[in-house]
């Protein structure tokens, strides 16, 4: 069902406002609701602090990886890898640390490496700028030229060297050497000395233009020759490599302060929701007034709480605004609890409609167990998911999760065994014995062979999963007061669903005749009431009555919701026949290769079935809860209600301990 | 008489590969969005695997329907069944329905579910709606394999 929500104020003495907010954020039970005249927050700091302690915090798992000081996971809490904290320790882990040293601390070393990365980023491109030239023994000096020669270092594209050395010859003084030719197949760079005469100067300079080589300069002092000056880098660039790992090794002590700097950020994470919460209350001089939603389930044991932490505190429920909508949040038997995951995919149904969970928790079973159809997939199903939830330290969410897959897989057992399905195998072909005989015992329909008595059971688990659709349209509308509704629009519905059914019946001869007549007679009475009543919305006559007639297409829609249903079938066989094929290749294997093909049979089997038990797993989930979504839920509910969400924790990098139950 | 297979053999290619290229097209679409979106936030990876995942199984729905027509006309173990003209035919005429949908389904599913991604890159707890969504079109593959399976079942080649 859908909790019941009472809506609260709690009024405190101001200086303990801060108290109050932080105890009620632990709590998680007030979904908050912004007062009338409630005060204005302005920016604070927090956010700028988040985002510092989130650079030293990327900071620090950049240390680990660059260190090799990888965090250990223990088996048990392979789903649960944050630390956990309760919101105190957060509280005290932000007083006790000096956040602002520390993470000026961390940028300051990180700006440090930072800047060794710059400079070795600078020197290797100067050492690759010098390494074509290093065989070339001249200085610095000689480089300049003289007072009437030059020297040019040039590099030539490989494309363009024919024309290079064609427009040298033209210039009279010229003479040039290869330095070093780097050629690959089809691209290249050839490397030239060139020295002139300084008055043919502009004719080189020419030539370089023409053939879009590259001038060089190199960076090289007079006394010094390229290879000196090269090596000098390299040895400058040792230094920096060996002062990075020095600076590393003094950072290496950040990692220990990793833990608490991630409970600080979620500190200061909770500590921006309760700032966000305090634009939505009423801070007055001297006291503090908060207002929202309190399931009323949790009301009296909120209240006694409350009066022992807060003496001074008053708490009192109110009235709702006129168009004041109440959150919703579930609240459901242990058994149902699981279900939810379902609706929740599709979101939360209105404050005032039905909450679907406990209707569709069978169907959704039934739906995936013909879907997926093979026991022998069911009992891994139950031993996986009961192993998960007896080894693995699980959050509720996904503990939910598990416990529905588990009662799914128990539903896969009972259908796939009705349906013979274990592991693909043909029980029919299997050496008699007692296990196989009692197997074959409990099989009632082969889908296989009779494909089509299974459509028909497809059919019947649709008609009457959509005939309790309006029957729950009915309750729910007669609860309501709308008690002429509930006969009307859903009642009248049902029965003309069934007489046409019996109707049918008669014709097939699987009920009396006469039944099946009078089930004519009755059907033609119901089709004039719902001419008469489905337009009674109209004030005009005539329109009233052609859309009282247009109404019975609504038999067509179900019609069509009912054949939806046959997606059952046809992924059950899916299960059913890529099992067979798995098996077949197996035996195949075995056959055909000796040896090792026994070996080989037992990794396609291993494979072939887990692979086939994940992907008809997720189509057996994802159809039988659209089944719910588009089929079941459109006859009852609309959806759309805010889901309740209270001032509660907030995480990133730490888990709540009360998630884990 | 081989013509009857011929066209029979057609029939179970065609569903394998029709429904295969429905997939390949759908779960190129809806990976190009999930890297999009895994290249800003890796830790989402594991929601929009499922997305990508999605368009692939009209391809295992033609490899079902290539199977079951293959064991129909006995080419997988026993003897070869004899199948005249029209009965190849008719073979062929019932792979259509998966081969179709398969292609189409597949194709449009994966614009879908990359859409999807989309939903998850934004609102990564409403992740589940999307893969919803992208089941609808799914819907159609079931039923052109339904189809399929139910007509191959029907053929009796004694």
């Amino acid at each position: 069902m859908i909790a019941p929500m009472t809506k609260v104020q709690i009024g405190i003495a101001a200086p303990q406002q801060a108290a109050l907010l932080s105890w009620l954020q632990d709590e998680e039970v007030i979904h908050v609701a912004p007062l009338t005249g409630a005060g204005e927050v302005g920016d604070t700091d927090t956010g700028y602090l988040v985002a510092r302690v989130q650079f030293a915090l990327e900071f620090i798992s950049r240390l680990r990886a660059e260190t090799g000081a990888t965090a250990k996971r223990s088996l048990k809490n392979m789903f649960a890898g944050k630390p956990i904290a309760s919101l105190e320790e957060l509280n005290a882990t932000l007083a006790k640390l000096d956040l602002d040293t520390v993470v000026k601390d961390i940028t300051t070393a990180s700006d440090t490496l930072g800047s060794v990365v710059a400079e070795q980023q600078t020197i290797r491109q100067a050492i690759d700028e010098l390494a074509p030239w290093t065989q070339l023994q001249i200085t610095g000096a000689q480089l300049a030229g003289t007072d009437n020669s030059t020297l040019n270092l040039v590099a030539v594209t490989l494309t363009q060297e024919e024309l290079w050395l064609k427009s040298l010859k033209n210039v009279p003084t010229a003479t040039w050497q290869v330095v070093k030719r780097v050629v690959t197949k089809k691209t290249g760079t050839i490397y030239y000395e060139v020295v002139t005469s300084r008055d043919d100067q502009q004719a080189i300079l020419k030539v370089i233009q023409d053939t879009n080589a590259v001038l060089v300069t190199l960076p090289v002092e007079s006394g010094q020759t390229i290879s000196e000056r090269s090596q000098e880098l390299i040895d400058q660039l040792t230094t920096l490599t060996k002062q990075y790992a020095s600076t590393l090794k003094e950072s290496a002590h950040f990692i220990s302060i990793e833990r608490d700097l991630k409970l600080a950020y979620d500190g200061l994470l909770h500590l921006i929701e309760r700032e966000q919460t305090d634009a939505a209350t009423a801070s007055m001089p001297l006291s503090f007034v908060i207002g929202g939603w309190v399931p009323t389930k949790q009301l009296k044991s909120t209240e006694k709480k409350l009066a022992k932490v807060f003496p001074s505190a008053a708490m009192e429920t109110t009235e709702p605004d006129k168009d004041e909508v109440p959150p919703v949040a579930f609240q459901n038997s242990a058994l149902i609890t699981p279900f939810e995951a379902v609706t929740d995919i599709f979101g939360k149904p209105k404050y005032d409609e039905l909450d679907p969970t406990p209707a569709l928790s069978l169907f959704f079973l039934v739906a995936f167990g013909l879907a997926l159809s093979d026991a022998g997939y069911g009992l891994i199903m139950m031993a996986a998911t009961f192993g998960a939830e007896r080894f693995f330290n699980l959050k509720l969410g996904m503990r939910k999760m598990v416990r529905l897959l588990f009662y799914a897989g128990f539903s896969t057992v009972i259908l796939g065994a009705l349906t013979g399905g274990w592991f693909g195998l043909v029980l029919e072909n299997l050496p008699a014995n007692a296990v196989v005989n009692t197997l074959l015992k409990v099989k009632l329909i082969d889908p296989i062979s009779s494909p089509i008595t299974l459509l028909g059971v497809a059919f019947a688990i649709g008609i009457v999963q959509l005939l309790f659709a309006w029957g729950v349209n009915g309750y729910d509308l007669w609860r309501k007061g709308k008690k002429s509704s509930a006969l009307l629009d859903a009642a009248a519905w049902i029965t003309m669903v069934i007489s046409i059914l019996v109707w049918v019946a008669g014709g097939q001869g699987v009920v009396p005749a006469a039944v099946g007549t009078f089930a004519l007679w009755f059907m033609a009475a119901n089709a004039i009431v719902l001419i008469a009543s489905q337009g009674r919305e109209h004030k005009n006559p005539l329109l009233r009555l052609g859309s009282g007639v247009l109404s019975l297409y609504g038999l067509v829609s179900f019609l069509s919701d009912v054949l939806s249903y046959s997606r059952l079938l046809a992924l059950g066989l899916a299960t059913g026949i890529i099992g067979l094929v798995v098996n077949l290749i197996g035996g195949m294997v075995t056959e055909m290769i000796p040896v090792v093909g026994v070996f080989l049979a037992v990794i396609v089997l291993l494979g072939g079935h887990v692979f086939n038990l994940a992907i008809n797993t997720l189509g057996a989930f994802i159809h039988a809860g659209r089944l719910q979504f588009v089929e079941f839920f459109p006859k009852f509910m609309e959806g759309g209600g805010t889901p309740f969400k209270p001032l509660g924790r907030v995480s990133k990098y730490v888990d709540n301990p009360r998630d884990f139950g | 008489m081989a013509y009857g297979l011929m066209f029979a053999l057609a029939g179970a290619a065609l569903a394998a590969a029709l429904a295969g290229v429905g997939s390949i097209l759908g779960v190129r679409t809806a990976g190009q969005a999930s890297s999009g979106l895994v290249a800003e936030d890796p830790d989402k990876f594991g929601k929009v695997l499922l997305l990508t995942a999605l368009p692939g199984s009209q391809g295992i729905y033609g490899f079902l329907a290539a199977i079951i027509i293959a064991n129909k006309i006995g080419l997988l173990g026993g003897t070869a069944v004899e199948i005249d003209i029209a009965g190849g035919l008719a073979v062929l005429m019932a792979a259509l329905p998966i081969a179709i949908t398969g292609l189409f389904s597949g194709m449009y599913q994966g614009r879908v579910a990359a859409a999807g991604v989309n939903i998850t890159a934004k609102k990564p707890e409403a992740s589940g709606k999307a893969v919803i969504l992208s089941a609808i079109v799914e819907t159609y593959a079931v039923l052109g394999l339904l189809v399929t399976i139910l007509l191959v079942n029907g053929l009796d080649f004694g």
